[in-house]
């Protein structure tokens, strides 16, 4: 072992160095595949369900022959309100939002923040209304021309008539575009007046490629219900089905989940009751969601007695999300500085107000994120729902939450489990619907993530 | 091997208060260099040349030799043209305020950058004959026969045995482990403390033992070199003693470059000592270098004076 | 609570109740009391009651579930012998002739999750390993979150996957004998639904392992490769074991992709191309028809339920056991 005679103690070492090498890159090579193969399967999934759904989701021709059997074709016409305001009420409209804030601020001086953000949305619900009834003005002249053209006369009616008897696709168009465009623009106006100028232009921006997209789409599909032909079948049952309950599990799944957080992360003592909850926590994330199915069934279902309805499976689901929703709320709780709550009790506040003025505030942003990823994965789950008994052929919408209903995972489960092709496609269409409600959500829940702190 | 510098150095030098002559052993930088911020620090000369002008009576050989070495990191330059020997079987100290470069010089000598995204060296490092910075060289055996302790003890999550064993596995070696592992351990005077528990994890040792088994892990690669970056930064008087000494007994057979903080260690460990300096920009400049001796009791430049007598802090 | 207060009357109908509380809330806004001593007022007191009973429902929510479920297997297996439930191998709970061997749908969810964990260890894996050692930090921004939006794609969209597509190609494979329905096809799919699971989990274990210690092994002259799999790789053992358990786990417990792909056949063979049924989709497949809730078709199925819990349950443990237990506590 003497370094006076190194040579010797060298050849003991084989000189594989350039061997190793190539099997590093070799190894690199390797791994780096797992991640093409990884990717290209699942860039697979996404072709090939493009593929699949678009042919039903964006071509109308079986539509002309529904068109030829009379079917769906709106008959039933709004009147336009009076066209005089519209010459002025369109500018008016789009300048609001953006200039209201900034108005105000210079009207009334050292407003609190909260009370601006109040009277600023008091203002601004009348230019959304506004916009919303510019859309029905000319969603309206579009269904006339439509209607004309397909031979079908009838040009009365009034605004409330139109919600009592237009068709689904109406009410799509109506409550998607209608609603949705002006919330948008809302939206982008209160970015604007924060001073966030790239969200301000990103909303507007996807609200028109929604609306290009939206006018290629086949409104048949969005706005009927299930059949038993797969060209006349539609998801307007499910579409709503989801929507209906994503609402009420969120209203439901936020506010516990987000107190059971606050629970143990302000309140709680480091004792076995706090470790407990918190392992349980862990625990019941890992829970496969179709046993959440089986305890909304003979919880929600059969004990309380809620039936095969949209509140069973809402309770259901928020029970299935909860876990999600306080493991995130923690982690946005904990990202307060401790300084900052010392800070609040410096100034003599209670627990209370230091979680509700200096704590909640801080985290909001990241709760929000947490809430809206727990919210994706609902709007997935489709097993539980079956367990509690969810119905596959829904032909009507739910008016109450005590209704039957279905959702859209369902739907697609239905049909793909039928033996037919066409079925098959038109499960790959609503397969779209579904990604892209999910993208939407995880870029929201992205954006919202990236600034998770809210000031108010 | 490497050529006798100082020696070489000497016949062309014979006064050492004569740096125009050690001019010529090498090539003048070219123009396009930063000669201006050079001058800025060196005042009057080339400064990496500069700085090596002690008289040398001691025939020693090289173990690596620096040409005009500088690294970046992305457009950040850290050391600039930097020309330095360093002696086969003799401790190295590179010494110098926080920030001068001196763990970036010392982590180019094994090609430690080439780990960081970003990072490149520019000149020439000698060793035996090649230039281990050039691209073709191959960092991992560079890395073989170069061997490096770090400021913290970072023993695997492995056992003893198996922490020493690891180079030499991954290198080929075909010896006897056993007697590897033991040698090397009783080489970092760590043997007789762990000799009955060698299957007890790394991190389980307290820290001294801990940068002694990496000293030990080191050794088992058999390198010629041995870099040590502060390795008794994170450690207690006691066990920085005893790394120390090891130090002393392994340059008997190895080669060492040893980073510190710490002058009075630089004074007790190391027979040559490269005093280092980064200027206004951050970029560092060798300042001088010299057998530890004469740079504590003499030095020739003023900065270094200031340096080891606590000017800088 | 409100009655605690010294100046208010002991008996109070139930509106001045409610009313005291308001007026405590807004006391409580303009006299902010003594942090320091630990007392809360009432209205501090009523909102931490309400977060504390928030808390204590998820433990409800496992009662609940683990109280369903024992009520209906104690049951069922008042009606079926124990030994007929885990002592054999043949399932046929829609038949008139009814067998309950439950190793049939235990098989066959064993057999698919492991043809997932065939797929998804070497490729989840390999990513982790070249997100953490290898990829660029640019690329691994770009991927990582892709992987976390693939980990959230809804189950039935891999279920049609599999039968579109997966099947096609593996009776391209293997011959036109091979069912549209078989394990392989819902085993592969279950395999890519937890890739980025694995992936990911496995990716935050590896960043977590200090870089002084690959410092360490580079130094030695060991190539990228070999600090990756001996030295990087150990170092995170707990965390990349503790993700393929997870993985695991949810492969078992997943239910519309292999109810959609695996075909409603339990059985116990060792050919993966045949259809099998796991004991997920049975439960599917009993909850679609209209069972009676009195019948012994109703009561196996939460039997079955209870098998799947507790598996899933002990597999959640162990993971979180492992990563506990062999985690390296580097300062």
């Amino acid at each position: 072992m003497s370094a006076a005679a190194p040579s010797a103690q060298l050849t003991a070492f084989s000189p594989r160095v350039r061997i190793r090498r190539s099997f590093s890159v070799g190894f690199m090579v390797a791994a780096l595949l797992a991640i093409a193969i990884s990717m290209i399967m699942l860039g697979a999934l996404v072709v090939e369900i493009a593929v699949d759904g678009a042919a039903r989701l964006f071509t109308d021709g079986t539509a002309v022959e529904r068109e030829a059997r009379g079917g769906g074709i709106v008959t039933d016409l709004p009147t336009p309100v009076g066209m005089a305001w519209m010459t002025w009420a369109l500018p008016v409209a789009i300048l609001l939002p953006f200039i209201g804030p900034r108005l105000l601020n210079s009207l009334v001086p050292g407003l609190p923040r909260l009370a601006e953000r109040l009277i600023g949305l008091i203002v601004l619900a009348p230019a959304a209304v506004f916009i919303h009834i510019l859309y029905v003005r000319f969603e309206s002249a579009y269904l006339i021309d439509y209607a004309r053209a397909v031979g079908i006369d009838g040009a009365s009616g009034n605004l409330l008539q139109l919600f009592g008897e237009a068709s689904g696709f109406q009410i799509v168009r109506l409550l998607v575009i209608g609603i949705l465009l002006p919330l948008g623009i809302l939206a982008a106006g209160w970015f604007w007046s924060q001073r966030m100028r790239k969200p301000s232009m990103l909303i507007p921006a996807i609200m028109i490629i929604a609306w290009v997209v939206y006018l290629f789409i086949d409104p048949w599909f969005l706005s009927s219900f299930p059949s038993r032909k797969p060209a006349d079948a539609g998801i307007f049952s499910a579409v709503t089905g989801t929507l209906y309950m994503m609402v009420i599990t969120a209203a439901i799944a936020f506010p516990l989940g987000v107190g059971a957080a606050i629970y143990l992360e302000e309140y709680a003592r480091r004792n076995w009751f706090s470790r407990m909850i918190q392992i349980n926590v862990s625990n019941l994330a890992g829970v496969p969601s179709i046993i959440y199915g089986l305890l909304g069934l003979q919880v929600f279902v059969r004990v309380l007695e809620f039936e095969r309805s949209v509140l069973a499976g809402a309770c259901t689901m928020a029970l299935l999300v909860m876990p999600i929703i306080i493991v995130s709320a923690q982690e946005a709780l904990r990202t307060v500085p401790p300084s900052m709550r010392e800070a609040a009790y410096a100034v003599g506040a209670t627990r209370w107000q230091v979680i509700r003025f200096h704590v909640l505030p801080y985290a909001f942003g990241g709760m929000l994120t947490g809430n809206i990823l727990a919210m994706s994965r609902a709007i997935g789950e489709t097993a539980p729902l079956i367990a509690i008994g969810a119905l596959t052929f829904i032909a009507f919408l739910a008016d109450s939450p005590t209704d039957d209903f279905t959702v859209l995972p369902i739907q697609v489960f239905n049909w793909v489990a039928r033996p037919q092709a066409g079925f098959h496609e038109i499960a790959a269409s609503a397969i779209i619907v579904l990604m892209v409600i999910l993208l939407l959500m995880n870029a929201a829940a992205i954006i919202m993530r990236q600034r998770t702190r809210t000031d108010w | 091997m490497a050529r006798n510098f100082f020696t070489m150095m000497k016949s062309t030098a014979p006064s050492a208060t004569e740096p125009s002559t050690a001019e010529r052993t090498v090539a003048p930088p070219p123009p396009s260099m930063k000669q201006d911020a050079a001058a800025g620090v060196g005042v009057h000369l080339d400064p990496t040349l500069e700085a090596v002008r002690h008289d040398f009576t001691e025939e020693v050989e090289m173990a690596l030799e620096l040409r005009d070495v500088s690294a970046f990191y992305g457009s950040f330059q850290a050391i600039d043209r930097i020309t330095l020997p360093v002696p086969r079987n003799r401790v190295t100290a590179l010494i110098g305020p926080s920030g001068c470069g001196k763990s970036t010089l010392l982590r180019c000598f094994n090609r430690m950058n080439d780990l960081i995204p970003g990072a490149r060296i520019t000149g020439r490092i000698d060793f035996g004959g090649r230039n281990l910075v050039d691209p073709n060289v191959d960092a991992v055996e560079v890395r073989r026969r170069i061997g490096m302790v770090f400021q913290k003890p970072n023993p695997f999550p492995k056992s003893i045995y198996e922490n020493v064993a690891f180079g030499a596995r991954i290198n080929g070696y075909s010896g006897d482990m056993d007697r590897l592992v033991e040698d090397s351990l009783r080489r970092a005077a760590l043997w007789d403390e762990v000799k009955d528990e060698l299957d007890k994890s790394g991190l389980a040792l307290s820290g001294g033992q801990q940068q002694r088994l990496c000293i030990g892990r080191a050794i088992a690669v058999q390198p010629e070199i041995i870099l040590m970056d502060e390795p008794a930064s994170a450690l207690d008087p006691v066990a920085t003693l005893k790394i120390e000494d090891l130090m002393r007994e392994l340059a008997e057979d190895y080669t060492i470059v040893v980073v510190t903080h710490n002058m009075q260690q630089a004074g007790r460990v190391s027979d040559y000592t490269a005093f280092l300096l980064a200027g206004e920009e951050r970029v560092g400049r060798l300042v001088e270098f010299g057998p530890t001796q004469d740079i504590f009791t003499n030095p020739l430049d003023q900065r270094t004076e200031d340096y080891i007598t606590g000017r800088y802090g | 609570m409100a009655a605690r207060q010294p100046n208010e009357p002991q008996a109070q109908p139930p509106q001045d109740t409610v009313r005291s509380l308001l007026a405590e809330l807004w006391r409580d806004r303009l006299q902010p009391s003594r942090p320091g001593s630990g007392r809360e007022t009432s209205a501090g007191r009523v909102i931490h009651a309400a977060l504390f009973l928030t808390a204590t429902l998820s433990a409800f929510v496992t009662i609940g579930i683990v109280l369903v479920l024992i009520f209906e297997t104690v049951e069922f297996f008042r009606e079926v012998p124990f030994l007929d439930f885990f002592g054999s191998t043949k399932w046929s709970a829609l038949f008139a002739e009814k067998q309950f061997g439950v190793w049939a749908l235990v098989w066959g969810t064993g057999m698919i999750a492991l043809i997932g964990l065939v797929v998804a260890i070497p490729l989840g894996l390999m990513a982790a390993v070249f997100l953490s050692e290898y990829a660029p930090p640019r690329v691994r921004a770009i991927v990582k979150p892709i992987l976390e939006i693939l980990a959230g794609v809804p189950t039935v969209v891999f279920g049609y996957f599999a039968l579109v597509s997966v099947s096609p190609v593996i009776r391209d494979i293997f011959g036109q004998d091979v069912g549209i329905y078989n394990a392989l096809s819902a085993g592969i799919v279950v395999g890519l639904m937890i890739v980025p699971i694995i992936a990911s989990l496995s990716e935050d274990a590896m960043r977590a392992v200090p870089r002084s210690l690959r410092e360490g092994a580079y130094a030695l002259g060991s190539t990228r490769m070999e600090v990756s799999l001996r030295v990087v790789l150990p170092a995170a053992f707990s965390g990349v074991v503790a993700s393929i358990i997870l993985a695991a786990s949810r492969a078992v417990g997943e239910t519309m992709a292999v109810t959609i792909a695996g075909g409603g056949n339990p059985q116990f063979g060792v050919n993966p191309l045949e259809a099998v049924q796991t004991m997920t989709a049975m439960i599917v497949q009993l909850s679609l028809g209209d069972t009676p809730t009195t019948s012994i078709e109703f009561k196996v199925l939460f039997a079955v339920a209870m098998t799947l819990f507790v598996l899933t349950l002990v597999m959640n443990i162990v993971a979180q056991w492992v990563s506990r237990r062999f985690r390296e506590e580097y300062e």
